[in-house]
């Protein structure tokens, strides 16, 4: 009994402490929501507002837009005690508020990448999707066309017109077509950052002498690893997006891409074959570290990453003088595109389907990639360089390297993601096996000829 | 027979409330999915095409990778089941600080996945903490690229699954320890019974429900809860080498488009096979019971 | 109990469970300790100690995130989860050890093999309910998905737990005339409150760590949880791994609270009883 009465007491002491976990939750949900408060005025201040607006429907005249964040730096590595309305797009936001009085941005931060994906198309299912939202472009777009309104009745010809990128977004990569979005910003295109430090260390200096073939471009991978440094850091799927796509795309063309995601043309042929080995030799050659590449790259333990204008800000604060830059070397001489690179406009805002204010939603989207904003989120450090046809790099930016990357971007040789092209199950499932092929665990014409059969199979189900 | 009837409703009315809540969030949807396994489905719209993704996921070769991939975790749980008595043995014979240790124990059952994952990610990459230690203590040449590789893939997964059910583990065992009446063993002392026997011919024996609740339930979490796991720490790599079959339905339901149907009829399938195994297994620890 | 072993084998126990616990805990010290350092400092050394100790991480995180709104959210959230989860499982527990009726081992076995049921490919359906019921991004809707989802095991263990309540305590209550209500919370409830503690932490720290339902299923700030925040701002941050430790540690520290908060409740009275 005794053991009876103990448990009533325990059972008492559990229930209070519900209700009292109950009622600080409810609390402290309620003062934070009513009041908005320490830290982030703004922010708190707006949501409530929000909520009080689409609850109340007091202002009927105030247009809210709900915009999902998946792309805007929040957080600042090199400066931790930045506030949250200090950020570039809180600040964008507050500029448009204040130009057009009868809109509300309702701003949340939402995981970015294939999460983001995710919750689109849960959103997009339940007719509840964002207003606006940023998305990678390409076929990772067009996989969710059944939740993202066409824009074309929203476009001026003047809009399309200024800015580049649109086959990125219009059906089919035409160039005319029905449009699911509007290109935002440009990548850049991907080439080689090194570190000249360590060049110089093993006797090399591609400024002078850059390696124009697959041979002489070991040469100088042999040369640094003899000279005692790792000479290539890439992510753990072998940089299968930004380097060796890049071979395979200068190998077959931009049409030959397409030919493979048709069917009309294999992965598993003898060129591409010859990519893969070659490819893969650099790993078996001992050329590669698959381990935080970008850290190890800023402190001076690998001498050269693939990277485009992303990476460039990053790579500039820690190398600062020591950074080069040049473009991956052909993998031969017979491939169709020579000089390149890969990039092009990676990302685009999109409407969801259940925008209640589609014309408000694109008119934001056409504020945020304006020239002026543009401008504005490249000197914040936003790793995007502008799309803005008549735009010059040289009017806002001194990086050398900056210049030379919108002059890449422009050049005809400059191939569009070939990861955006592929269906994005494709895309995921490239990557994913390739982390097997470089660690030779995966035999390479075994790689490309599951990659038909993933291929046949998504076509199939087509 | 009024006082029968009055049992069975006030027990019929217990129940309704649970019922009516699994009826809403677990019958429903589990119908809807089975209907939707027969089409093809984007969320919106979806149309009948009968046993086509059965026929698919039957005949291009990855259900089998998939459940060879669950089968590994499965093989691990006497492992972990094992480590569990003994931890749990070893503290009920009253160490100074049981207490204290089955606390710490527990804490990394706590630990959300994603903690886990990326703690994981950073412990074991080449330049990580783990291959250091490895290497001052002259085990390994300290490059060993953990995640890279599908058989120390799974040790890293493993390692993580056994720290984060230890916890869990002692915390049940101790309560069934606790519920073998001290007389027993006193008994069994003045029988002359030594430590080894009675640890086998009483302890265990009364353990037997507590064991069989533990495996069944690890062993539904093998099927069906490793999902967040493997995704934070492997993303089913290298290659698809460590994803289970609930990762595979995600794969399919949100990073592929137009493919929910398949992923309908992928949890189909992967019901009928828990159902199956945990029938068995319940089955098969009632016989051990008796 | 009652035997004292020798003191090496004592020695060797100890041993034996200090080196668990060791491996079993380093991962959170390594944690708390890497959260405040710098990134060079950390990537100089990843198993040394901080030099100099930097808390700028913590200073970003509090200036990025509203903390107390995003700990009320997912408390008040768990707790509310929890609260429904018992009012659903304690009922249907007790029916099923104790009250006599037709189709109770069918019903039962009904509820278990749910259990079995992989809850990811319910997102869609489910999603598409709670829009329809006008829940979605409100805590309604997480609410429900984790109190029903956790009701099979919730029910599993209690039932297991229940069958061990003497008879005799339940025919006496018979006797007196005391209703049913009244057995349930009178003598029921008392009796199960190890188990139901055992579930508190089982249940709440797992949905603390929750990620997937609450990132579907709420989308606003306003209602955010904690570890759908850390995840969404810091997982773009992969080249800090500091910052990005101090966020998880963040996350971390409340549930290991309700822990240890919780487990001094857990009287070695919690019995497992025979799983049929």
């Amino acid at each position: 009994m005794n053991g009876k009465r103990k448990g009533t007491a325990l059972l008492l002491a559990g229930s209070l402490m519900l209700l009292s976990a109950c009622g600080n939750g409810a609390n402290g949900n309620s003062e934070n929501g009513g009041s908005g408060n320490d830290g982030s005025p703004a922010a708190s201040g707006a949501s409530a507002s929000a909520s009080a607006s689409s609850s109340g429907g007091d202002s009927g005249k105030k247009i809210k837009l709900v915009f999902w964040n998946t792309s805007y730096p929040t957080i600042d590595e090199n400066d931790k005690t930045k506030k949250k309305e200090d950020f570039y797009i809180y600040k964008a936001i507050a500029r448009y508020e204040a130009a057009h009085p009868n809109v509300e941005i309702d701003i949340q931060d939402i995981p970015d990448g294939t999460n983001a994906m995710t919750k689109f198309q849960t959103a997009g299912i339940a007719n509840n999707g964002p207003d606006v939202t940023n998305l990678w472009s390409g076929n990772y777009t067009m996989d969710l066309k059944a939740f993202i309104q066409p824009l074309n009745s929203y476009l001026q010809q003047t809009d399309i017109d200024s800015m580049t990128g649109w086959n990125a977004v219009t059906e089919n990569f035409a160039d005319s077509g029905t449009i699911y979005g509007v290109p935002d910003g440009s990548d850049g295109t991907i080439g080689i950052l090194y570190n000249k430090k360590l060049f110089a260390a093993a006797g090399l200096d591609p400024e002078k002498s850059p390696p124009t073939s697959y041979d002489e471009f070991v040469a100088m991978l042999k040369k640094l690893k003899d000279s005692g440094v790792t000479p290539i850091g890439s992510e753990s799927d072998g940089d299968f997006v930004y380097f060796l796509d890049y071979w395979f795309a200068q190998t077959v063309g931009t049409s030959g891409i397409n030919d493979i995601v048709n069917g009309k043309l294999n992965f598993n042929n003898p060129k591409l074959l010859k990519v893969m080995q070659g490819y893969l030799q650099l790993y078996k050659d001992g050329f590669v570290t698959n381990d935080q590449p970008q850290t190890q790259f800023y402190n001076g333990k690998v001498a050269l990453i693939f990277g485009g204008y992303g990476y460039l800000n990053d790579a500039r604060a820690a190398l600062g003088d020591d950074l080069g830059m040049m473009k991956i070397p052909n993998f031969s001489d017979d491939v169709v595109v020579k000089n390149g690179g890969i990039g092009g406009t990676g990302a685009d805002f999109v409407v969801s389907k259940s925008s209640r204010h589609p014309e408000e939603a694109v008119k934001f989207i056409l504020f945020l990639v304006s020239k002026d904003e543009q401008i504005a989120r490249f000197k914040d450090g936003y790793g995007k360089l502008l799309n803005i046809k008549n735009a010059d790099a040289r009017e806002f930016a001194d990086d050398p390297f900056v210049i030379k990357q919108q002059e890449w971007a422009s050049e005809p040789s400059t191939i569009f993601w070939p990861d955006n092209i592929y269906p994005s199950e494709l895309s995921d499932y490239i990557s994913s096996l390739n982390a097997l092929v470089i660690k030779q665990q995966l035999d390479p014409g075994d790689f490309l000829a599951k990659l038909d059969q993933k291929r046949d199979e998504i076509n199939a189900q087509k | 027979m009024h006082y029968r009837t009055r049992e069975s409703l006030s027990g019929y009315l217990s129940l309704l409330p649970a019922f009516l809540a699994l009826g809403a969030i677990v019958f429903y949807p589990m119908v809807n999915t089975f209907y939707h396994s027969f089409t093809k489905w984007n969320g919106a719209d979806s149309h009948w095409i009968g046993l086509r993704n059965y026929r698919f996921i039957f005949s291009n070769g990855e259900l089998w990778t998939l459940l060879r991939n669950n089968a590994v975790f499965l093989l691990s749980i006497p492992g972990i089941l094992l480590l569990s008595l003994v931890v749990s043995v070893l503290l009920f014979e009253e160490v100074r600080g049981w207490r204290f240790f089955r606390s710490l124990y527990y804490i990394p059952t706590i630990l959300s996945s994603v903690v886990v994952g990326m703690l994981m990610k950073m412990m074991f990459a080449p330049s990580g903490v783990v291959n250091e230690m490895l290497r001052a203590l002259g085990l390994t040449d300290g490059t060993t690229e953990w995640l890279s590789r599908a058989p120390t893939a799974f040790l890293v997964l493993i390692f993580c699954f056994y720290w984060q059910t230890l916890g869990q583990g002692a915390l049940i065992f101790l309560s069934g320890l606790s519920s073998i009446s001290p007389e027993i063993y006193e008994s069994a002392s003045l029988d002359g019974a030594g430590w080894w026997q009675r640890l086998f011919r009483i302890t265990m024996p009364s353990l037997v429900p507590t064991i069989v609740y533990f495996t069944v339930t690890n062993a539904i979490y093998c099927f069906i809860g490793l999902f967040s796991l493997v995704y934070a720490v492997t993303q089913g790599g290298p290659g698809r080498e460590t994803t289970p079959i609930d990762y595979m339905i995600y794969i399919k339901a949100f990073q592929s488009p137009d493919q929910l149907g398949y992923a309908s009829a992928l949890s189909i399938v992967l019901f009928v096979i828990v159902l199956l195994a945990s029938w068995a297994q319940i089955r098969w620890s009632r016989r051990y019971q008796e | 109990m009652a035997k004292r072993k020798s003191l090496p084998v004592r020695l060797v126990v100890y041993l034996v469970l200090v080196a668990i616990a060791v491996v079993d805990f380093y991962p959170v010290v390594y944690m708390a300790v890497n959260s405040s350092r710098t990134a060079v400092d950390f990537f100089r050394d990843p198993g040394g100690l901080p030099a100099p100790w930097y808390f700028d991480n913590f200073k970003a995180l509090y200036y990025r995130f509203d903390v107390l709104r995003l700990f009320g959210n997912t408390l008040g959230d768990t707790a509310a989860a929890f609260a429904l989860a018992m009012a659903l499982s304690i009922p249907a527990s007790f029916a099923f050890a104790k009250i006599r009726f037709r189709y109770r081992s069918g019903l039962y076995m009904t509820v278990i093999a749910t259990m079995t049921i992989p809850g990811i490919t319910f997102v869609v359906p489910n999603f598409l309910l709670m829009s329809r019921l006008g829940l979605v991004d409100h805590p309604a809707s997480v609410v429900i998905m984790w109190a029903v989802t956790s009701v099979p095991s919730n029910i599993f263990l209690l039932v297991a737990l229940m069958r061990g309540i003497p008879d005799e305590i339940l025919e006496a209550a018979k006797v007196d005339g005391i209703s049913y209500v009244q057995t349930v919370a009178r003598i029921v409830l008392p009796l199960s409150v190890p188990g139901i503690v055992t579930l508190a932490i089982f249940n709440t720290t797992g949905w603390w760590n929750d990620l997937f339902t609450p990132l579907i299923f709420l989308q606003s700030d306003e209602w955010k949880t904690m570890t759908v925040a850390v995840a969404t701002i810091l997982k773009r941050f992969d080249t800090d791994y500091p910052l990005l430790l101090a966020g998880l540690f963040m996350t971390s520290v409340p549930p290991m609270l309700i822990y240890v908060a919780l487990q001094k409740y857990i009287k070695r009275g919690l019995v497992i009883g025979s799983v049929k």
